[in-house]
This record gives structure tokens, C-alpha cells and sequence, in this order.
């Protein structure tokens, strides 16, 4: 029977080998997609730079003389009029085109990351559940490394994987100034070991012009560089932390989640308020989802800790970090803009993020009340679905929440169905 | 549901497919294709950044179904390179070599066909042509004690072993130009040399009308092969430093530079300027956009006139 599980658990980790591998792939380009705008600014920098350096390398460069330039500059202008015009009579259309290929490219990935994650998370769990067993009846550490060395490695990779993405920020902080002293004391030492003199004297014998469009070129390179290192470093950063926190051990997790969880309830969401001068249907209604959603967090965070301590199960852990992660986004945008909130802003920077939570969230429930349903199912004990709500609004909310996720037309258990609206008309009376 | 399962089952497949990989049951023969001929130690004497430029491009067609395999020999992997092809009879395609003109050499095969087979290693050898004449180029290269003795602007360069005066070269060499057009005031013309490759005459139109090339004033030689020597000692393929250090470079310092700072870093080329003053005789060491060494020298004469 050992020896079952101990096959059982190399194939299953070699299994779940490519999907770590897919699903983080894939995380890191949608997170790397959310940054589009800064790559977008660093490409027409670079674009520019591209421009600078044709028009100063052809052969009768236009700085050579004053007619020259004046042509220089005119040309500048009528492009960037040329430019204008086009986003001025196209704008609309251009940014509707771009933000339905850059979402559609994020729905994408998220697909294929939930997909791969909870295929690879499920592998994961059945490895863990097995690897206990086994080491309950084989304690030296070192028979396990041996007899189990696929497993070990997808540990140490997982490992290797939250260290690195938890310290990315600081990691692109400390890349990007290691480029530039390294950048420049090679650039220094190559100058001198060559010519024997010095950087500005060096510099010095050159044309002016040439001199300033080699620094320029040079500062741009790196600008650009440190910018996408520090954009991803950031975005990179915040999925690590959401990784961290959902490989910790149920106890550290209880205590670092109910953390997090606190914070969030404790925003007062209803002092940030739609500004009324804009305000659309849509956004109305994605602002009530998201005022329910800080309302309900510790809800939420009392069933992921009940169905966690019953079976540990990575994907909610994960899916909950993710949700925790997301509202503290949005609170911090929302503090970020005052208490009046334009729409427009509100549909640009919090409703994909909204429609990612509410995503979460359903994930979340579903499966921590599948755990604790199988488990009641298991025990005989019946699952109380309104334990802790004081009053009618509350029981309302828990209800239509609960609803959402055990609709028979969605492919709920219809025993489950029945049993939640029995709960719900008895608690109403 | 079913769309689900289906998905997981499509994506556990991938994930086998992935861990084991798909069989390669076509069976493959072994070739060696090298350099033959090379005096390594001749060879060793060639500036360690004309080597490393050096590329011999061979094409092999396979005659059954027509595919093209590209196999480069070069400095790094010791012009000897084993490939694994399908077994086959293969036709010599083409055989090239890049930078012929600075590394002093040539390579050929007289082979047309190969047959590769998986039970034994096939062999494709490429010549080098005119192995003494290549011996005899590097020689002449070396600097000769004479033109070691004189002064980097005396007009005087070794060329393929002999010292003669610059002045002289038009009437040595033989210079037909191509085309008649002829110069407009002030436009300067390269005439390579028919007879030596490598060598251009550059001629200037100092008159206020149009004149024929040969009618202009003779002001500067370009060298772009790797057959000259210039007091004290410079040579094409030079590193940059070997040639500008302040210290330790034939040259020394540029009197100014031009084109970018940022040498070998592909964005454009470098030329370093040496001016006389005193005679307004001016060399110019060309270096190419991603390089670090001296592809080229132009001697200008008397330029402030």
C-alpha cells in the first residue's frame, strides 16, 4: 500500500510539473498585461529614440546646418500634429479596440490560469495528503528524499517560486541599480582600459552633437530598462504576496488572513461614494456588489477557516489571498481619489477588478462549502449556512450570496438547494 | 460539465505530452565537416578580431527531399563542426567564407555529393586554396624594421611586404575608375584599384568646373585589406586600444573622434581622426558599427589646403 502511495505520489508531482509551470506562466503575463500602459510608454520611447538616432546617422544629417534643423523640427511637428489628429478624430475607437485586445488577452490567461492552477493545486493536495501518510509510517527525512524525489523538487520549486516572486519588488529595485553602477563603472573602466583617459575627456573629443545623443541614448536604454524592471518587480511583487500567503500552514494562514480580513472590514466603504454628476447604472450596481463584498469579508473569511481546518485545499487558500489581495487594490484606489469617485475612473481602475473578486469569491464559497458539506455529509452533522447573522438584512444578504452559488441551474447539488432554503424560512420566521 | 472533463483531460494530455516528449523514430547518420590545410601556426598570427569574423558557410541539399541544412565553421568551434542528418545522399550546395579579404584567405571542396549513413561517420573536408600564398600574405604582414622606423605621418605604408612612398602609389597600382561622370567642384571620388583589391585612390575636384576623375588632385589612400602596414606598426584588425591608448598605442590619442561614443554597441560606426597640423595630413581608422577594431585607415593629404 506504501509503496501505491509512493508511486502515486512521484506521478502525480511529475503531472502537476507542467501546470505550475503553465499556471505561473500564465499569472506572470496577465500580470505583466495589467502594466500594458507602461510598456506602451517605455515602446514610444524607445520609438523616439529610434527616430533621434535616424535622423542624426543619415549621412547629411539634418544638425548639420540651420536649414537642416528648422526641416528637423518642422518634421517633429507635423508628426506629432499627425499623431494628435489621428487619437483626436480615432481616439474612441482606438482605445475601444486596444482595451477590448488587452482585456480579451487577460480574460485568456486567467482562463488558462485557473485552469492549469486547480488541475495542478488538486495534484498538489492529493501529493500532500498522501506524503503525510506516508511519513507517518516512515519518519527518517531522508528515506523520503529518496523515495520521493519528484515531489521534492516540485516542494522546492513551489519554494523557490514564493521566495522569488515575494521579494521581486526589492529584487528589480536592487537589478536596477546593480545595472546602472554596474552599467556605468563597465562603460567607465571599458573607456579607460582602451583609451587610457577618462569618461568626460573621452567624451570631449567627440562632436558635441554626437556626445549628448550617446548620453541621451544611453539614459533612455537604461530609463526604459528600470522601468519595466520596477513595473514588473511591483505587479510580480503583489502576486507573491497573495503566493505567501496562501502557502502558509492553516494556523499562520488563520492568523495572517483574519489580518488582512480585518483591515478590509474595517473600511468604511459608504464614505466613498459615486460622484452623482456621472454617475451610470453600471457602475451603481458594481458598487453594490463591491459594498457587499467589504461588508461580507469576515463571512467569508470564517468559511474558508472552517473548511480549511476540515481539508486543506490550496486552490481556496490561494483563490482567498487572491480576493483579500484584490479589495485591498481597491480600497486603496478608492483612498487614492477621495470621497467622490468619478465614474469613469470607478470603470477604469475598479470594475475589472470587481468582476475578478466577484469571480473569486464565488470560487471561494463553492468549494469551502463543498469541503464543509462533504464533511457534514460525512459526519452526520448538518451545516448551520446562517451561523452569525444578527439581523433580517444580514440573513438577506447571506442568502442571496449563498443562492448565487448553490443555484440548481448552475449545477448545484439540489439536496443542498432544498436544504439552504429550508434554513433560510426558518431563520426568516 | 462535460466541456470541463474534456478540457482537463485535453489539458492532462499535454502535460504528458510535454513530460515525455514525442519519439524521433527517424534514423540519423553522423557528418563531420572541417577545415583542411589551415598552418595553424601561420594562422595564429591573424588578429584575434579578424578570426573571430571569420565564417565558412557550407549548404547541403538533401536529394530526397530537398532540404537545406546550413552548417558554419568558425574560430570558435575550430572550424569543425559534427552534424546529425537523416541518412541520405546530399549534394554540396555552396560553399562560402565571409571576411576573405582581411583574413588573407580562401577555402573550397571539390567534393559534390555525400552519402550520410547511420552506421559509419561521413566526412566533408574543405580545403584551404593556396596555402603558400596564404603563408606568403601573413608573412609580408609582419612588420618590417624599416617601416618600423618611421613617423606616422611620413606618407610611408608596407604594402604586401614592400615600403613605398603613398605619393607613388597611383603610378605602382593600377586604378581604372569606374564610369565617366565626372566631379563637381569641390566632390571627392574612391577609385579602387583593378589590380590590388583593397585599395582605393581618392581624388578630389579643387577647380571651379566639372573635371574627369583624372583630371582631379590625388589627396589620400583608403586600405581595407589586411595587406598593409602603417609606422609604427599599425595594422588592420587592430584592436581600437592597441591603436588609441594614451599611453600605450601606436597612435596614442585621436586628435578628435567622430560618428558615436558608444563603440561595439551596433548603433553606428566610429572613426578616429589623427591630424597633423603641421602638414594637414590626416589618418582616419575606421571602426564599423558593432566592432571594436580597425577595419579600415584612409591617409589624407594636406586636408587644411
Amino acid at each position: 500500500m506504501q509503496l501505491l502511495r509512493i508511486i502515486k505520489i512521484n506521478i502525480f508531482a511529475l503531472l502537476a510539473f507542467p501546470f505550475l509551470v503553465l499556471a505561473t506562466c500564465a499569472k506572470l503575463l496577465q500580470q505583466t498585461l495589467s502594466k500594458i500602459l507602461v510598456f506602451v510608454g517605455v515602446a514610444a520611447m524607445l520609438g523616439a529614440l529610434f527616430i533621434l538616432s535616424y535622423i542624426i546617422k543619415s549621412p547629411e544629417s539634418m544638425f548639420s546646418s540651420i536649414g537642416g534643423m528648422v526641416v528637423a523640427v518642422g518634421i517633429f511637428w507635423v508628426g506629432l500634429g499627425v499623431i494628435l489628429a489621428i487619437l483626436y478624430l480615432f481616439g474612441n475607437g482606438i482605445a475601444f479596440i486596444s482595451t477590448f485586445v488587452v482585456r480579451a488577452l487577460y480574460s485568456w490567461l486567467n482562463f488558462i490560469y485557473m485552469k492549469c492552477h486547480r488541475l495542478y493545486a488538486k495534484l498538489y493536495d492529493s501529493c500532500t495528503a498522501d506524503y503525510i501518510l506516508v511519513g507517518q509510517r516512515i519518519n527518517s527525512k531522508g528515506w523520503l528524499l529518496i523515495l520521493l524525489p519528484i515531489w521534492q523538487i516540485i516542494r522546492m520549486l513551489n519554494w523557490i517560486a514564493v521566495k522569488i516572486f515575494v521579494t521581486a519588488l526589492p529584487l528589480s529595485i536592487l537589478t536596477s541599480l546593480l545595472l546602472v553602477l554596474g552599467g556605468g563603472g563597465y562603460m567607465y573602466y571599458n573607456i579607460s582600459s582602451t583609451f587610457g583617459i577618462g569618461l568626460f575627456e573621452y567624451l570631449a573629443i567627440f562632436p558635441v552633437i554626437e556626445a549628448v545623443f550617446a548620453g541621451v541614448y544611453v539614459a533612455v536604454i537604461y530609463m526604459a530598462v528600470i522601468i519595466v524592471l520596477l513595473a514588473l518587480g511591483a505587479e510580480w511583487g503583489r502576486w507573491g504576496r497573495v503566493l505567501a500567503l496562501a502557502t502558509k500552514t492553516p494556523y499562520q494562514f488563520k492568523d495572517a488572513s483574519y489580518t488582512q480580513a480585518a483591515e478590509i472590514f474595517q473600511f468604511n466603504i459608504t464614505d466613498y461614494k459615486l460622484d452623482k454628476a456621472d454617475e451610470c447604472d453600471k457602475c451603481q450596481m458594481k458598487y453594490e456588489i463591491l459594498s457587499f463584498m467589504f461588508s461580507d469579508i469576515l463571512n467569508v473569511y470564517m468559511q474558508v477557516d472552517m473548511a480549511i481546518f476540515i481539508r486543506h485545499n490550496t486552490n481556496v487558500v490561494c483563490d482567498f489571498s487572491e480576493y483579500m489581495s484584490i479589495l485591498a487594490r481597491i480600497k486603496k484606489i478608492l483612498t487614492k481619489h477621495g470621497t467622490d469617485i468619478k465614474c469613469s475612473v470607478f470603470e477604469i481602475e475598479c470594475i475589472h477588478l470587481i468582476d475578478r473578486a466577484n469571480t473569486l469569491v464565488s470560487h471561494v464559497l463553492k468549494d469551502s462549502v463543498a469541503i464543509i458539506g462533504k464533511d457534514a455529509k460525512e459526519n452526520g452533522v448538518d451545516i448551520d449556512f446562517f451561523e452569525g447573522c444578527s439581523n433580517s438584512e444580514e440573513l438577506e444578504q447571506r442568502y442571496n450570496s449563498l443562492c448565487r452559488i448553490y443555484n440548481v441551474d448552475v449545477g448545484a447539488q439540489d439536496e443542498i438547494s432544498t436544504e439552504l432554503n429550508r434554513q433560510y424560512s426558518q431563520y426568516s420566521k | 460539465m462535460k466541456f470541463r472533463r474534456l478540457l482537463s483531460i485535453v489539458l492532462l494530455l499535454v502535460a504528458c505530452g510535454s513530460l515525455f516528449g514525442c519519439g524521433d523514430s527517424e534514423s540519423k547518420g553522423n557528418l563531420n565537416i572541417y577545415l583542411y590545410g589551415m598552418p595553424m601556426d601561420i594562422y595564429s598570427q591573424l588578429s584575434a578580431n579578424i578570426r573571430s569574423d571569420i565564417s565558412i558557410g557550407v549548404t547541403l541539399h538533401n536529394r530526397e527531399n530537398g532540404e537545406i541544412t546550413r552548417v558554419e565553421l568558425t574560430d570558435k568551434n575550430g572550424y569543425n563542426v559534427w552534424v546529425d542528418l537523416p541518412q541520405d545522399y546530399y549534394d554540396i550546395g555552396s560553399v562560402y567564407m565571409t571576411n576573405t579579404e582581411r583574413a588573407m584567405f580562401d577555402v573550397e571542396t571539390d567534393i559534390e555529393e555525400i552519402k550520410v549513413t547511420d552506421d559509419d561517420v561521413a566526412h566533408l573536408a574543405i580545403v584551404l586554396k593556396d596555402v603558400d600564398g596564404f603563408q606568403t600574405s601573413i608573412m609580408n604582414n609582419i612588420p618590417t624594421n624599416e617601416i618600423l622606423q618611421y613617423d606616422i605621418f611620413s606618407r610611408m605604408v608596407q604594402y604586401n611586404g614592400v615600403v613605398m612612398d603613398l605619393n607613388k602609389l597611383p603610378t605602382t597600382l593600377l586604378f581604372l575608375p569606374s564610369g565617366t561622370g565626372e566631379l563637381a567642384p569641390d566632390e571627392q571620388r574612391y577609385i579602387g584599384s583593378s589590380s590590388h583589391p583593397g585599395v582605393s585612390i581618392i581624388v578630389q575636384n579643387n577647380s571651379q568646373d566639372m573635371l574627369s576623375p583624372w583630371d582631379c588632385a590625388f589627396i589620400g589612400v583608403h586600405f581595407s585589406h589586411n595587406n598593409i602596414v602603417l609606422p609604427p606598426g599599425v595594422k588592420i584588425g587592430m584592436d581600437v586600444g592597441e591603436i588609441s591608448h594614451s599611453e600605450t598605442g601606436l597612435f596614442k590619442t585621436p586628435t578628435y573622434f567622430t560618428g558615436t561614443p558608444l563603440m561595439g554597441s551596433g548603433l553606428d560606426g566610429t572613426n578616429l581622426v589623427y591630424y597633423n597640423s603641421e602638414t594637414g595630413d590626416q589618418i582616419t581608422c575606421q571602426v564599423l558599427a558593432g566592432e571594436n577594431y580597425v577595419s579600415a585607415i584612409t591617409y589624407k593629404f594636406s586636408v587644411y589646403s
